[in-house]
């Protein structure tokens, strides 16, 4: 039974990870040749390049026709030099066009003149900050030290940005707390008290600081580091609600509409981060990552056609492998497997090495869809030029890649090689002892399904289901490969004929019984073994009902008709032998089962046959 | 500096006199040393007028190649002298000194062939009082003096709405003032961008603010300059730009900007959402249905911030003036100036009686006393939070 099922091509976007920030104060590449790209596609993907507008772009583009208008304006300015040079104010104004003109040395020069003029602080302040913004960060640490610390909040909170930036978060933090002290309302020092705290994992501290620092001012990026807080304490709905006002306030915050995005996503409730995504998308639309959020929202929530839309526009601006992948498993959950191979195809191109995890990723998804459109000499064929790679079998460790080998596996046994595809199994159990759990399990499944048919190898079997067991704890919770592994078990066992260890494992995977095919199917068989034959039959043919493929659903029936034909044998004879020809003409899948069944056959006296 | 331009102000400033009537005259908004030139549309002239016997401003049509071309300089030049021409004789506005003439300009073209370039004018009232100390060198006068003035300039604002004629370039360079009956009056000069409720926009499409940037408001930069409906609307957004600068050492857009690092964004998503070709009115409601969800987070800075002057006593009287005159949807700004008036007035009236001044600031203090005790017990009560768990 090495041909259980097998996963599938869903949930696998790969999304460039977004990074949380902290606002302080804010091939051997395989020739695949028997796959073309979709050229068609492509052109249409090429054409939405050029339509995208990036709010970032023209927000630069107006900061510097501006920024030549204040040059002009600080011109017109000088004029007045005879009548002001000696005032203050007007060196300040000097200063401030030459800072809207992008001057930062003659901004200083105004500075220094206002400093030297007038004495006044705000001068120092002034050119401190100049100093950090042209890196000038010495002498900048020094004016801010020479301003008085036990006074002044902006100096000391200065000097705490300047100790973030060589990492020095203790040393920040007693400049921080002495401006809280001078002044414990100040949203400066409050949000800066709250970030730091929020980087040294006290999320507490971070909220407490975040809240008094929203007593006096709300922003955007305030909301979002509360959020952050939030998200760290587990306090989702909390997160979700300062996201939502930090998006409100500023709907370009691409922190935040990222971060609320990403959050939706782990919370599965991806339908509440579309609205920010595609608000954002509307003006920003040269920003690869967030179209990709677009779409697995749009995916996660079921508007898959919408998905691809936004996949194909993330593709016009960034052609990785990545997004090919995406839109080849958008495809594939729209049904449209020949088109989503082709897109994994292409994205294995695409990919920078054969080693590189994009390149692994869509061909895993290949293989997958190769496996659920019966394309098993493909599989096989492409499983070998992947796994050649994999010679530490490294993607046997890894939570999602290992499916390579599963896939691959199945390829074997489904492209008739049973035998073969045992032997790798074993080989793989015995040589890769740490392999990660989910390919461990399903691997295990797969031969406890198998040997199971097989009464000699029983006590094989039920080491292997007793092993298996005890990994399904490693497993995720959702891991499909927890109930498959005790469903096999409970196979196993009804084989064996130890109906109650077959029934309390049943009893413990009760939620996919009229779910899934093989979990109704065993039931169906405990059904029948205890003698309940019309209720083993409907559970067996609800079994088949429910199978993806005619395989699995030949499979069953198969099993069905052995049982049933064994069953009757006492009862009805004749029915017996109908079903136990059936096992054998019919149904002939699994080669113990048709070997069962002939003997059984051969032992019915003639009498029987019609 | 274009010959065509160098040429007429080397004639008339060596001209002994003008039309029979304008002597020594001097060239005012033109500074050879810097090359800067104030103003777009013309070349001002400081002259005295031997028939009146006072001195006047004379304005002549830049005529700069480039000007000569741009059809709309030309009738913003011809439009400046008809809105003077309606508020003649009214109080607080700037007084035309005679018709529009004709100057001709003899030369030699390039090839050496004779030519002569009719040189458009008019004189105005020359207002020799400037204002610009008041901002330039703020520091040298008090507080009470400059609300007296703000008030005055609000009064010259007013003047001009009453009369349906917008500013749109109104900085302190462009106000002036005289004494009349010991009292100051503050008159806007320069009306070479406003317009008149009932004139057409003269550009389909205003791509750049049409007065300086520095005093525009946000509207003003996205294609909406022109518009007739709102145009006194930029005029009050710069008279809360001259509020702050009366008071603090930054201009009021570097503080805004400085306070809203994300303005760009939301003026860049404006521009976009206001499609090719549509007209002012769909603008408009553009604008009126997307400006509440993008300008949310625009802050108005603080008027008693870092380098400000203002009496503490009076700050929160003249703060919110700041923000209703400044904010960033223009549906939301101030319109009513009477009662910007009445504010300024309060805030003269404290600070001239030191009782009610001295309530305003204790009021304040207080205030601040009771937030910061708030906080305190807040952090007390955290830490014994923390060392309980």
């Amino acid at each position: 039974m090495l041909i259980n099922r097998v996963p599938a091509t869903n949930r696998l976007l790969s999304i460039t990870p977004h990074r949380l920030q902290i606002v302080l104060a804010e091939d051997g590449r395989a020739s695949l040749t028997l796959l073309l790209p979709p050229l068609e596609e492509l052109a249409e993907i090429r054409n939405l390049s050029s339509k995208n507008v990036s709010l970032q772009e023209s927000a630069t583009e107006t900061s510097t026709r501006l920024s030549e208008n204040f040059s002009e304006e600080l011109k017109k300015l000088l004029e007045k030099r005879d009548r002001f040079q000696k005032s203050a104010t007007y060196l300040a104004h000097l200063a401030n066009f030459a800072e809207l003109a992008r001057d930062p040395e003659q901004e200083h020069a105004f500075l220094a003149e206002g400093e030297k003029i007038s004495g006044d602080v705000f001068f120092t302040h002034r050119r401190g900050t100049n100093l950090v913004a042209r890196g000038v960060t010495k002498e900048a640490e020094r004016l801010f030290r020479d301003l008085d610390l036990e006074k002044d909040v902006g100096a000391n909170l200065r000097l705490a940005y300047l100790y973030v930036r060589r990492e020095d978060l203790e040393g920040a933090d007693e400049f921080v707390l002495k401006a809280i002290k001078i002044d414990p309302v100040d949203f400066g020092a409050r949000m800066f008290k709250g970030a730091l705290s929020l980087a040294r994992g006290d999320s507490r501290q971070a909220i407490h600081n975040f809240r008094i620092a929203l007593e006096e001012r709300e922003t955007s990026s305030l909301f979002t580091n509360l959020a952050i807080a939030h998200i760290r304490l587990g306090q989702t709905d909390k997160a979700f609600a300062a996201l939502k006002r930090a998006i409100r306030i500023e709907p370009f915050n691409q922190n935040a509409v990222a971060v609320l995005a990403d959050l939706a996503f782990v919370e599965k409730r991806n339908k509440e981060a579309v609205a920010s995504l595609g608000k954002f998308l509307e003006f920003e639309q040269k920003n690869p990552s967030m179209w990709a959020r677009l779409a697995r929202a749009l995916i996660e929530s079921g508007n898959k056609q919408q998905a691809l839309d936004a996949l194909k526009r993330q593709a016009s601006i960034e052609e990785s492998s990545s997004v090919f992948n995406n839109i080849g498993v958008t495809y594939s959950q729209l049904g449209h497997k020949q088109r989503a191979a082709e897109y994994f195809s292409y994205a294995m191109r695409k990919a920078e090495s054969d080693t590189e995890y994009s390149y692994r990723l869509a061909a895993r998804n290949l293989l997958s869809t190769f496996a659920e459109t019966e394309r098993f000499i493909d599989l096989v064929t492409v499983g070998k030029v992947v796994l050649k790679t994999d010679t530490d079998f490294g993607l046997a460790h890894h939570r999602i890649l290992s499916d390579i080998y599963t896939l691959f596996i199945y390829g074997i046994a489904r492209a008739g090689k049973e035998q073969e595809a045992e032997r790798f199994a074993k080989q793989l159990l015995l040589e890769v002892p740490d392999a990660h759990p989910s390919l461990r399990a399903w691997l295990m499944s797969g031969l406890v399904g198998a040997l199971s048919l097989k009464r000699e190898r029983w006590a094989e079997a039920e080491l292997l289901a007793e092993d298996g067991l005890r990994l399904v704890s490693e497993l995720d919770a959702d891991d499909f490969r927890r109930d498959m592994l005790k469903s096999n078990a409970a196979f196993l066992y009804l084989e064996m004929g130890k109906s109650q260890e077959a029934a309390r494992l049943l009893s413990e995977i009760s939620k996919w019984i009229h779910k899934e095919p093989y979990p109704t199917a065993t039931l169906g068989l405990l059904q029948v073994r205890k003698g309940r034959i019309e209720k083993g039959e409907a559970l067996y043919r609800e079994a088949m009902r429910l199978t993806r493929s005619t395989y699995d659903k030949d499979r069953i029936a198969q099993k069905m008709h052995l049982e049933l034909g064994k069953k009757l044998i006492e009862v009805n004879k004749r029915l017996a032998r109908r079903h136990l020809v059936k096992a054998v003409r019919d149904f002939p899948i699994t080669d113990a089962i048709t070997e069962e069944a002939k003997s059984v056959l051969a032992a019915l006296p003639s009498d029987t046959l019609q | 500096m274009s010959d065509n331009r160098l040429l007429l102000i080397q004639t008339l400033e060596a001209l002994p006199r003008l039309d029979g009537r304008y002597e020594n005259i001097k060239c005012v908004n033109y500074d050879p040393v810097l090359g800067a030139k104030r103003g777009c549309f013309s070349i001002v002239f400081r002259a005295h007028d031997v028939l009146e016997n006072k001195d006047v401003a004379l304005k002549f049509f830049d005529i700069d190649p480039a000007n000569l071309v741009r059809i709309y300089r030309r009738q913003a030049f011809e439009r400046e002298h008809a809105i003077l021409t309606d508020l003649q004789s009214k109080e607080r506005c700037l007084q035309l000194a005679s018709g529009r003439s004709v100057f001709s300009l003899s030369g030699v073209g390039p090839s050496g062939v004779g030519l002569t370039i009719p040189c458009e004018y008019f004189a105005v009232e020359w207002i020799e009082k400037e204002i610009d100390e008041y901002f330039e060198r703020q520091q040298d006068f008090d507080a009470v003096d400059k609300l007296y003035l703000f008030n005055e300039i609000v009064l010259a604002v007013q003047a001009l709405h009453r009369h349906n004629v917008f500013h749109r370039d109104l900085k302190p360079d462009n106000l002036r003032s005289y004494t009349k009956d010991s009292k100051r009056v503050v008159v806007a000069i320069d009306l070479g961008t406003a317009a008149l409720f009932s004139s057409a926009p003269l550009q389909p499409d205003y791509v750049e603010t049409a007065g300086a940037p520095a005093y525009s408001p946000l509207e003003a930069f996205c294609h909406l300059a022109g518009a007739r409906e709102i145009g006194p609307l930029s005029d009050n957004y710069a008279l809360g730009c001259m509020l702050f600068e009366l008071f603090n050492l930054d201009l009021f857009t570097r503080a805004y900007l400085n306070k809203n690092t994300h303005y760009h964004f939301v003026l860049a998503a404006m521009e976009h959402l206001f499609r090719a070709g549509a007209s002012t009115g769909e603008k408009i409601r553009i604008w009126g249905q997307n400006i509440g969800t993008y300008s949310n987070g625009l802050t108005c800075p603080p008027i008693d911030g870092p380098g400000s002057t203002v009496p503490k006593g009076i700050s929160s009287l003249l703060h919110p003036v700041l923000v209703g005159l400044t904010a960033p949807d223009f549906g939301k700004r101030t319109k009513d100036l009477d009662r910007v008036r009445r504010t300024i007035w309060s805030a003269i009236r404290s600070l001239e009686n030191e009782h009610d001044y001295k309530r305003r600031l204790e009021q304040m203090r207080e205030r601040r006393r009771r937030r910061e005790e708030r906080a305190r017990l807040r952090d007390l009560r955290l830490q014994k939070l923390l060392r309980r768990a």
